[in-house]
């Protein structure tokens, strides 16, 4: 409980911050935070994290990295928009009215493009159907584009091929791009690279340069997301970034990708486990979201030009590639087991009754990594802490090198540090790690956890 | 605090300020390519004390800058231009916390090497994972705030802006500043001290302050 002239103090102080506070309360609250051990040490607290926040100051930009950005923000067309203004946007009618109208247009022209018939639209780019006279077609100019209709058919399209009207993209540097076009907004591009998505009566949902491919498929009552890294050869920037895939759990979305040139290795996980496939150019591959968490990994990618994007695809038209994703990784499409069940369980904390699940998740057949991971934490929030510390090490080595791994290695070492070291279980335990795993990726972290004990 | 200048230096930066504004309006590229390189950095050092490490960051600052160059026609003078573009550039960011849902993992590669200094002696690789523990838990501690109360409490307790400053950067009251930036304190330190690592980490850093 706040002592009442703690509070008074907190305020005088914010106050006098700004040199707004009278004699008087300067000379009270100089003798209360003197004689205060709390405010005194809420201070110093607070003085500690902001001290270590300011630490996380970038470190300086190499010239070569700020020429490039320097030419990607001045090739950016400048066009007068209204003043910044947090949390306000779109709020003017007018301005709402006119693009209102533009995109009704728009989404109208659009409509009766993808009503054509894919015959009569042609397989190549120079086939494709003459867009309304009135909009703008757009070139892809540099890099690869990843199409998509509203009822889920796929296109990819290569240097020099053409966009459906509508979509605009400016690439002044070499650089690689998507837009899934019946999602919300997708778009990856190599540094200078700019995209300007536009649907139905909506603002702009993306306008960014370079870099990073955001998705919002729709509405979206769940979302979870995942990482992907795109690598763009030739750009210089070689990592582009991480992705954030916002999607859907609505049946029936998948997350496309397309090899468009060369031949990529890609890596996904499915329910924990490591999957990998070779993708030659052209192919196109179809997970449904759900399902799949893509990596976000360094390296997850070699070769070639990987594009992905998410769209919300009607069952019914689903093509027949995202039966065979589902074939390569073995799993049937529904089971009783649901991850994401037994993680809302996990959360509220029900851990018995994840236990019990994951015991008949594996009765099942299912067997996975996602599946070791909650039976550690349920473990763990029912107070049996040795055991989960022995379930997050072992699953620390068998994820080795990736972001889960990590993490259960950081699961480990907090409950050595927090819990065992108080007991001295944990040394015995870490020992038997070094042991067991004598090549173990995380042997070096280990012996740092027991020096600290 | 952010030292207050002399008014008569002040206003001389401000003349200086809206001279490089009026010639990039004009159009002079030589003018914007000065600003650019000129406010960069500190784009980038606002834009990460208020989001901490993002591997989104690339994009925000040259988002923010973009939006600096649009808005320029909106500068009148009344603060010094880099004020202004702090202003723009907290808006970038807050915009960028509303969008940002979910965990927000912090990758290896951002964190800084001086990070993990502040936790323990353990050198290389090690002390890279220590600081990385320490940047997650912070970066979760501030995600734990929202949006507009993490904007005002770093612009005033990190970035040093005065709470009439972050008032009138962010179009609030000064009353509901001052409200935000107390309760944004109130929730951390709750926070902080309800993890026990954190609370043993401000411990040892309160033990070595004091001695």
């Amino acid at each position: 409980m706040i002592k009442p002239s703690c509070a008074k103090a907190r305020r005088l102080l914010l106050q006098s911050e700004g040199g707004d506070v009278e004699s008087a309360d300067a000379l009270w609250l100089e003798s209360h935070v003197q004689g205060c051990e709390g405010c005194r040490r809420e201070g110093e607290d607070l003085a500690t994290i902001f001290r270590a926040w300011r630490a996380l100051d970038p470190p300086r930009l190499g010239s070569r990295r700020m020429e490039r950005m320097e030419r990607a923000v001045l090739s950016a067309p400048v066009s007068p928009g209204a003043p910044p203004r947090p949390g306000r946007t779109w709020k003017v009618p007018t301005i709402a009215a006119g693009v209102a109208a533009t995109l009704a247009v728009a989404s109208l022209a659009l409509l009766w493009y993808w009503r054509q018939p894919v015959q009569s639209r042609g397989a190549g780019a120079a086939r494709l159907a003459p867009a309304a006279p009135a909009l703008p077609r757009a070139r892809v100019q540099a890099g690869h584009v990843l199409v998509f209709g509203p009822t889920g058919e796929a296109r990819a399209l290569g240097h020099g091929s053409t966009l459906p009207p509508g979509v605009t993209l400016h690439s002044p540097r070499t650089g690689g791009g998507v837009i899934a076009w019946g999602s919300r907004a997708t778009l990856g591009l190599a540094a200078g690279a700019q995209v300007s998505v536009r649907r139905r009566g909506e603002r702009p949902v993306i306008t960014l340069v370079k870099g990073t491919v955001s998705l919002d498929v729709g509405s979206t009552p769940g979302r979870h997301g995942a990482g992907l890294s795109v690598w763009v050869p030739g750009s210089g920037e070689v990592i582009v970034g991480s992705a954030r895939v916002l999607l859907s759990r609505q049946p029936g979305n998948d997350l496309r990708v397309a090899a468009v040139r060369g031949e990529v290795m890609y890596r996904w996980s499915h329910s924990g486990s490591l999957q990998e496939k070779p993708i030659e150019a052209g192919q196109i591959l179809s997970h449904r979201l759900d399902r799949v968490r893509l990596l976000d990994a360094p390296g997850a990618l070699s070769g070639g030009t990987l594009l992905a994007a998410g769209v919300p695809t009607p069952s019914h038209t689903r093509p027949p590639v995202a039966a065979r994703m589902h074939a390569v990784a073995g799993r049937p499409r529904s089971t009783g087991c649901s991850l994401e069940a037994l993680q809302g369980a996990l959360a509220r904390g029900q851990a018995k009754r994840v236990l019990r699940g994951v015991a008949s998740c594996r009765a099942a057949g299912q067997a996975s990594r996602a599946l070791d991971g909650l039976e550690a934490r349920a473990n763990l929030q029912l107070g049996r802490v040795r055991r989960a510390f022995a379930q997050f090490l072992a699953l620390a080595h068998s994820l080795r090198g990736t972001q889960q791994g990590q993490t259960a290695l950081y699961s480990a070492g907090r409950i050595a540090w927090t819990r065992l070291a108080r007991k001295g279980q944990a040394r015995h335990l870490l020992e038997h790690y070094l042991e067991t795993y004598p090549k173990g990726a995380y042997r070096a972290s280990v012996r740092q956890i027991l020096r600290r004990l | 605090m952010m030292a207050t200048k002399p008014t008569s230096d002040r206003r001389a930066e401000i003349r200086d300020d809206l001279a490089l504004v009026q010639q990039c309006r004009e159009g002079d590229e030589e003018a914007r390519t000065r600003l650019v390189r000129r406010y960069m950095g500190q784009v980038r050092i606002t834009l990460t004390r208020i989001l901490g490490p993002d591997q989104e960051m690339p994009d925000l600052v040259q988002v923010a800058l973009i939006e600096v160059l649009r808005s320029l026609r909106h500068y009148r003078g009344d603060a010094l231009l880099r004020t202004w573009i702090d202003r723009v550039a907290a808006n970038v960011a807050y915009q960028h916390l509303r969008r940002r849902r979910g965990p927000h993992t912090v990758p290896l590669e951002l964190v800084p090497s001086s990070a993990g200094s502040a936790t323990s002696a353990s050198r290389g690789a090690d002390r890279a994972l220590e600081g990385r523990r320490l940047v997650e838990k912070l970066t979760g501690l501030l995600d734990g705030i929202s949006a507009k109360k993490r904007v005002a409490l770093l612009l005033h307790a990190v970035l040093g802006y005065s709470v009439k400053e972050v008032a009138a950067m962010t179009d609030s009251r000064v009353a509901t500043t001052k409200s935000r930036i107390l309760y944004a304190r109130k929730e951390l330190l709750k926070a902080a001290h309800r993890d026990p690592a954190l609370r043993e980490w401000l411990d040892s850093s309160s033990e070595r302050g004091g001695g």
